[in-house]
């Protein structure tokens, strides 16, 4: 058996998860009692068992999987496109100061327009469908790329270029060894916020505009008030969240080696 | 008759007329450097001294060809100076080195432009890596250096394209004083070993009269030479030379020339501010 001293240190170094653990188990269990001595009404707030029975549900009739991969599709063609034409605008601007003032007003109009606003008229455009939800995502995620691929652009040192041509460096060897790994935090700083906006993009898009998809699940429980389901469209979309931000976190860890934390 | 042994006697390094003028933000034309002559053997540790703001360092990098000037020309070897040239290797100041790269990675820079392969190239700079004192930190970040060592390896970066002229622009200044000192002898003996052309900028008297077979004053801005000086140390030079009568000699002379012409700087500086307060 593990004595008293050394169980406390157990306690010590595993502080951060056990009280991280404690909070949610409290809480949940609030919930579930509340709900349970009918404080909460069950209705509306559902609860976690009734959460765990909606999901046996939806995913016993296997409907939902349609709902979420049609979400994930929307969320990748939109991204890769956003990442592609971002890095490159990023690029563009961030290297040949005129194209950076032709862009610059647009950029700053654009990205303090709420993407969400334009859904109306991408409608009209694109009608309801795959195709208007792409688009919001990859609107709604190419900003934060552009931004940060163009600071990281400017902020790499006309300096270190400087060394790079003296000793001999190409156009091309200028590029490969000072701006592209110069800026590339900045650029997965803006590839991990537009992976978050992204996500904000799939779900208000199919909420206002879907036929399908995670957000269209949600908003039709929604209107029968089946809280648990939406509670459960709420937590796929939360692990989701989670998943891609410690993705995102390891990938800029493996590329940021050389920088002191 | 141009062979090698009238080239080794002719000048390495020969700056003819130099005048350097440019335009600041606020359209005023500013003369940093006004008809600059030198020459340097082969072989030979020079330094120039200068205080800050002389255009020594635009000086440097008109020799680089990183700059080029508004009038006259530098010929090395010979040829005029257009572009930079791996012969013309730069040891530069403080944040040099690329902090994406390794040690190995940084030293290895200048031959990878040069497009030597990645085992040629980690064969010659070994035993650079291993001259500067660096061996078992090829593959650290240089954030992961102190200071001194991250100078090792610009120096290291420089020596490995194997240049005839080795231009450093103040390489220790954002050192603290004890590595500088530290720094100024393992340069000199590494030139020893090496026996390159150095072309050394400090704001230093101290520094520039340990290091150099010959220093040169600049004045303050435009930058013209005041002063030439042949220094006659003995050499190998210890640190404690530094004490030595005739050194000290040497740093008064230097800096009795210098000092006015720090104050005429302070003065215009003064001048220029309370004028750009209005």
């Amino acid at each position: 058996m593990v004595g008293g001293p050394s169980s406390a240190d157990w306690v010590r170094r595993h502080e951060r998860l056990l009280f991280g653990v404690l909070g949610i188990v409290a809480l949940l269990s609030l919930w579930e009692v509340g709900t349970a001595t009918g404080y909460l009404s069950s209705t509306i707030m559902s609860s976690p068992t009734g959460i765990v029975r909606a999901a046996q549900l939806e995913f016993g009739r296997g409907e939902i999987w349609g709902h979420i991969a049609y979400s994930l599709t929307e969320y990748a063609i939109g991204l890769v496109f956003a990442a592609v034409v971002g890095v490159s605008v990023g690029f563009i601007a961030g290297w040949w100061q005129r194209a950076f003032f032709i862009l610059d007003p647009w950029i700053t109009i654009l990205y303090s327009t709420p993407t969400v606003a334009l859904v109306p008229l991408l409608i009209i455009i694109l009608g309801i469908g795959l195709w208007t939800n792409v688009v919001v995502v990859f609107l709604i995620s190419l900003f934060p790329i552009i931004v940060n691929t163009l600071v990281g652009v400017q902020s790499t040192g006309q300096w270190h270029l400087g060394v790079a041509r003296s000793f001999g460096a190409t156009q091309r060897k200028q590029w490969t060894s000072v701006v592209i790994p110069g800026s590339l935090p900045f650029i997965l700083t803006g590839l991990r916020l537009a992976a978050v906006h992204g996500m904000v993009g799939v779900v208000v898009a199919e909420l206002i505009a879907g036929n399908r998809g995670l957000g269209f699940f949600m908003n039709l429980a929604g209107q029968y008030l089946q809280s648990g389901t939406v509670m459960l469209g709420i937590l796929i979309i939360g692990l989701w969240g989670v998943f891609i931000s410690e993705v995102m976190k390891r990938v800029e860890d493996r590329f940021e080696m050389w920088r002191p934390d | 008759m141009a062979q090698s042994s009238s080239q080794t006697q002719s000048n390495k390094l020969r700056a003819t007329d130099i005048r350097m003028e440019y335009t600041r933000r606020d359209r005023t034309r500013v003369l940093a450097i006004d008809r600059l002559n030198l020459e340097t053997q082969e072989g030979e540790f020079l330094s120039v001294v200068g205080p800050s703001g002389c255009g020594k360092s635009t000086f440097l990098k008109i020799v680089a060809g990183l700059v080029q000037p508004t009038e006259g020309e530098v010929e090395v070897n010979g040829e005029v100076v257009t572009k930079p040239a791996p012969s013309r290797a730069m040891v530069f100041q403080d944040p040099s080195l690329f902090p994406w790269y390794t040690v190995t990675q940084n030293v290895a820079y200048g031959l990878a432009c040069q497009g030597v392969s990645k085992t040629e190239a980690s064969e010659r700079i070994g035993p650079l890596i291993e001259m500067v004192g660096l061996r078992g930190f090829d593959n650290h970040y240089p954030y992961e250096l102190s200071g001194g060592m991250q100078q090792r390896v610009n120096l290291a970066r420089a020596l490995a394209v194997n240049p005839d002229l080795l231009l450093m622009d103040e390489p220790f200044a954002a050192l603290d004083a004890q590595t500088r000192e530290i720094m100024q002898a393992e340069l000199l003996t590494i030139w020893r070993q090496t026996s390159k052309t150095v072309l050394f900028i400090t704001h230093q008297i101290n520094e520039a009269v340990y290091l150099s077979d010959r220093v040169i004053v600049m004045s303050a801005r435009p930058g013209k030479i005041l002063d030439d000086i042949q220094v006659d140390l003995p050499r190998p030079r210890e640190l404690a030379i530094k004490r030595s009568e005739s050194f000290l000699r040497y740093e008064e002379r230097i800096w009795r020339q210098l000092e006015s012409e720090v104050r005429r700087e302070m003065e215009a500086d003064q001048l220029e501010r309370r004028q750009g307060g209005e």
